[in-house]
């Protein structure tokens, strides 16, 4: 039976010369499972919005076509009947509630539906108990961590019983360890209730074998493909790919394979179902490598080293007798779970704050003594959210900054500078308003404002957080060729993919204390060391490790 | 270019948030307003006095709607209350007169201009009704004419200043980042750029 | 540390809030035509009390908050000194050429406490209020309209969130090689600076919470259910009682021995 119906859905944004949706046509059936898929901007959002009504009731834009939900159209809805068929979950978990504590949020969404007294207490009890916060009930929202409070907003959604679950990139600020919780509540969500649920995702490896359809909403804002998963990522692949968007690393990986001649009876989606396949033909095929990266050689000039650290914050220890050190021309990932103590290590590294115990050299010299200014020569940092560092009001005055403090003329800078623009692919934009920038757009400028004065060693506060596929690997990218170039990265970072891709040290912060620091292959193996610290190996990795597994059993 | 329509749940939040960022601001400036206070007096109170109201203009001038700048003042006030402000009392009060200080001096103009003239004036009405307010309620009429006149004055001026034209600078460089573009300051300057792209087509 | 006062189970904290806030602006008015010292000399001694026995809440914690605020109370007494509108006639010493009145002191010190008694009823009411029955009380005692209510209360939730904002913001420009202001201008280009990110990022933030908000069916109209209903209660009636008693026989103490 179909709960949603979207007709000829034409879609435009106020002095915006592009729809954002064009000509749109989804039907969508009570108890499916669908995954939306597109580029960053493409319009998934207001795909979302229009559902309930909140486009064009309270976000202005030109809208034509026809909207069913339930029978209904959302427009003729008012906002509390659209929200008993219909639910969000938003993205960011730090906007989507409006009061203190746990069970405040989450009467407000019962009060709005003018619940009687008794029925809010169950429905209050129940969704605590489902997403497993009843012993938060009393507590104060913003103690909450952020997967805590993806759970919270869900348990929102679950007490107001819609049918229909929209789930727009939910885990995309989370890190790995509540990825994961949060995933394994949707499945729980989907198997035991049967709700229909929408999901609008880009990291999607581990939710692949429950959804049913797939999505795709093109550049343009058309939907371009629409089917099973399986048929999607195995016939348009090379659609996918070309309109930048996010496809699962296992597709990635048996479109290799297939180049060099694997032939797959069931195109893979799961680890298990590459085994089955592969088992009947092991050894025949050759699983693509993980590019031979640059081994940690020690002979190297160390540039930064921290020697015994220790922080605390309180009374409480953030930091305990923190010792590593990177020498020039390594590209670093920073690991560790929430509250392990990397931004204060960060910190001390920018000069915030003054370790209690223990030295900070750089380039052999205590960064107690370096002047700022001097300290600033040398090392540049790339604050996670790009908009906090811009002072300027157009990229280029943004760029030429650090060159006017070291006093240059603009005969001296003018080269270098348009030579950033150009690097960065940021010469188009160079009278905009840094603020008015793409996201990607704004991370690319903020790691090229730190390159402004040459520095050697280049610190980054999740330089991909927010970034879509598509500005992901142009960020990475970036980094890498910087690196290649001699600059030495020390990058903080959840994602295992990047750091198998691009890293060639790991530094493991678990506890407060150094828990590995080393290459990134042995980290990998360390399987008890990655379980402590709730970090999971890469897709990839696995992968690779059953390729080998698997030789060895034909060997055998 | 006038809009009757009431103020919806987005322009809502926006006025308390811009005013929450104004009260988090005024942190960095306690200790020093203080100082200023502490040893100048209330001619030093009439100097910063202007911040009081910028929140409640920078709304008005982006929103423009009738009764903005007397809800933002008093959005403004509950907000401090609710983050427990040591003068919650003068707090409630001050907002209500200087909202009002505010409005009436856009209402004078049919809420059709706001140009920087207008929301000068805007300032000094409503640092003018905070000056009569504290006059009453801490007593100032115990004072020399001398030294009232002076706060006045100081207050006048911080109103045209800070409030009016700090106001419309910081809300022009606001319009700039594009975050505005939902509301009635950022579609102007839009259509304003759309008019000027189309010229040299004729 | 706040939130412990406005949740622990004292009398104040189960006045009804709009009561409350009543309170002070009654408060605010008894003061305005009083200018000898000693009425709001008591008056201020039975305020801190009433906190500190009604409210729970220790004189220590209590004296952080007012200490700052003795500064400006002070500026009263010199102003008066400095500046009356009319020179007393009780000449008590000459500093420098200027004639110091002891009905001036007087005034100085009435005015200086009257701003502490209205600092302390603020806190009175700060300090044993919860926001959220504030707001709760204000949409149902008030008739705030729901939208401005949860609208403020979203803003509220903000408040941490923008400090720590304000901070990473303040690191980030030092990085960028801006040092500390220096100066009176300099501070106010800063505030500038500073005020950019952290509006853009709060506009942004309060589009995206109302559009959470209305997605889980808010409309701002009165008609909803509460689960929490603030109450009128015999505390209420007690507390007002107390507070006219308080008034008059500020009055009587006043006419018959403060004035004379």
């Amino acid at each position: 039976m179909t709960y949603l119906t979207i007709e000829d859905l034409n879609v435009s944004y106020p002095f915006q010369q592009q729809p954002v949706l064009k000509g749109v046509n989804i039907q969508i059936s009570k108890g499916e499972k669908v995954l939306i898929l597109g580029p960053s901007g493409g319009g998934k959002s207001t795909l979302a919005l229009t559902l309930n009504g909140i486009i064009p009731k309270s976000i202005e834009a030109e809208m034509t076509g026809t909207i069913m939900v339930d029978g209904e159209n959302p427009q003729e809805l008012s906002f509390r009947e659209i929200s008993e068929r219909l639910g969000i979950l938003f993205q960011d978990p730090e906007t989507q509630f409006c009061m203190l504590t746990v069970e405040d949020e989450i009467l407000f969404g019962l009060e709005n539906l003018r619940f009687s007294r008794m029925e809010m207490k169950a429905r209050l009890e129940k969704s605590l108990d489902i997403v497993g916060l009843t012993n938060w009930r009393k507590a104060q929202i913003r103690e909450l961590s952020g997967g805590m409070k993806q759970k919270l907003a869900l348990a929102c959604l679950l007490s107001m019983d819609p049918e229909v679950f929209i789930l727009d990139e939910p885990t995309a600020n989370l890190d790995p360890a509540s990825t994961d919780e949060i995933f394994q509540l949707f499945i729980a969500l989907s198997e035991k209730l049967n709700k229909t649920l929408i999901f609008i995702e880009h990291k999607l490896d581990y939710l692949l074998p429950y959804l049913e359809r797939v999505i795709v909403l093109g550049q343009e804002g058309k939907v371009i493909a629409d089917g099973a998963p399986r048929d999607i990522f195995n016939h348009r692949f090379p659609t996918l790919i070309e309109e930048g968007i996010w496809v699962p690393q296992i597709c990635r990986y048996a479109k290799n394979m297939e180049k060099q001649g694997m032939k797959w009876r069931h195109f893979p989606l799961t680890i298990e179902e590459w085994k089955r396949e592969l088992e009947s033909e092991a050894g025949a095929f050759q699983v693509p490598q993980m590019q031979k990266k640059q081994v940690l050689s020690n002979n190297k000039t160390p540039l930064l080293q921290v020697e015994n650290v220790s922080f605390s914050y309180q009374k409480q220890p953030v930091l305990q007798n923190i010792s590593f050190s990177i020498s020039n021309g390594d590209f670093v990932a920073l690991l560790g779970s929430n509250g392990a103590g990397k931004s204060t290590l960060s910190k001390t590294l920018m000069k915030l704050l003054k370790p209690e115990k223990g030295e900070i050299y750089l380039d052999n010299k205590p960064l107690s003594r370096l002047k700022a200014y001097e300290h600033m020569q040398k090392v540049g940092f790339v604050f996670q959210n790009p908009e906090h560092q811009f002072i300027c009001d157009t990229v280029e005055q943004e760029l030429s900054y650090g060159f006017k403090i070291r006093g240059w003329r603009k005969e001296k800078w003018q080269p270098g500078l348009n030579e950033l623009l150009a690097q960065f692919h940021l010469t188009a934009q160079r009278q905009n308003n840094p603020f008015s920038l793409s996201q990607g757009q704004k991370r690319r400028l903020s790691v090229a404002t730190m390159l402004t004065n040459d520095q050697q060693l280049l610190i980054l506060d999740e330089p991909t957080f927010g970034q879509d596929y598509a500005n992901m690997k142009v960020i990475m990218n970036l980094l890498k060729e910087l690196n290649q170039n001699g600059k030495t990265i020390l990058m903080v970072t959840h994602d295992m993919e990047l750091v198998s891709e691009y890293a060639n040290k790991v530094i493991l912060l678990h506890d407060r204390e150094i828990a590995y620091q080393g290459d990134v292959i042995s980290f990998f193996k360390k399987e008890e060391l990655l379980h402590k610290a709730s970090l999971k190996v890469p897709f990839s990795y696995s992968l690779q490790n059953l390729a080998k597994v698997g030789k060895e059993a034909a060997i055998l | 270019m006038k809009n009757t329509k009431p103020l919806n749940l987005r322009e809502i939040v926006v006025i308390a948030s811009i005013s929450a960022v104004f009260g988090v601001l005024y942190l960095l400036w306690v200790f020093f307003g203080q100082l200023i206070q502490g040893i100048f007096g209330p001619v030093g109170h009439g100097l910063i006095s202007g911040f009081w109201i910028m929140a409640p203009i920078v709304c008005a001038y982006i929103i423009r709607k009738p009764g903005v700048a007397l809800i933002a003042e008093l959005v403004a006030a509950g907000t401090e209350i609710l983050a427990g402000s040591v003068n919650a009392g003068a707090v409630l009060i001050l907002g209500l007169t200087q909202g009002f200080g505010a409005e009436l001096a856009l209402a004078l103009f049919l809420y059709r201009s706001y140009r920087l003239p207008v929301l000068m004036l805007a300032g000094m009405f409503g640092t003018l009704a905070n000056f009569i307010t504290i006059y009453f309620m801490y007593g100032y009429s115990q004072y020399s004419s001398i030294i009232t006149t002076f706060m006045l004055v100081a207050m006048l001026v911080s109103g045209a200043i800070l409030a009016g034209w700090g106001s419309k600078s910081i809300a022009d460089a606001l319009g700039r980042t594009g975050v505005l573009d939902n509301f009635a300051l950022g579609k102007i300057n839009r259509q304003k750029r759309v008019k000027k792209d189309d010229l040299p087509h004729h | 540390m706040i939130e412990n006062h406005q949740k622990s189970n004292h009398f104040l904290q189960q006045v009804n809030p709009t009561l409350k806030l009543i309170s002070i602006l009654t408060v605010i008015f008894f003061m305005m035509p009083i200018f000898d010292p000693w009425t709001p000399f008591v008056f201020l001694l039975l305020t801190i009390n009433a906190i500190k026995v009604l409210g729970g809440v220790s004189l220590r914690f209590l004296f952080k908050f007012l200490a700052p605020l003795s500064l400006f109370a002070f500026s009263f007494v010199w102003i008066n000194v400095v500046f009356p509108s009319e020179r007393g006639e009780t000449i008590l010493f000459t500093i420098g050429s200027m004639p110091v009145a002891l009905e001036n002191i007087k005034t100085g010190i009435s005015l200086g406490l009257r701003s502490l008694i209205f600092a302390s009823w603020s806190l009175l009411f700060v300090l044993t209020t919860e926001p959220t029955k504030f707001m709760l009380s204000l949409i149902q005692h008030c008739r705030l309209p729901p939208r401005l209510g949860y609208g403020m209360m979203a803003a509220y939730r903000f408040l941490p969130l923008f400090q720590e904002e304000l901070n990473q913001v303040r690191a980030a420009h030092r990085i960028r090689g801006l040092g500390e202001p220096k100066g009176f201008t300099d501070r106010v280009y800063e505030i500038k600076r500073y005020l950019i990110p952290l509006l853009a990022s709060a506009i942004r933030k309060a589009e995206r919470i109302a559009i959470a908000m209305e997605s889980k069916g808010f409309d701002g109209s009165r008609q909803r259910s509460y689960y929490t209903i603030i109450k009128w209660t015999s505390k209420d009636l007690l507390f007002s009682t107390g507070l006219i008693i308080l008034f008059s026989g500020l009055l009587l103490l006043r006419k018959s021995y403060f004035l004379l």
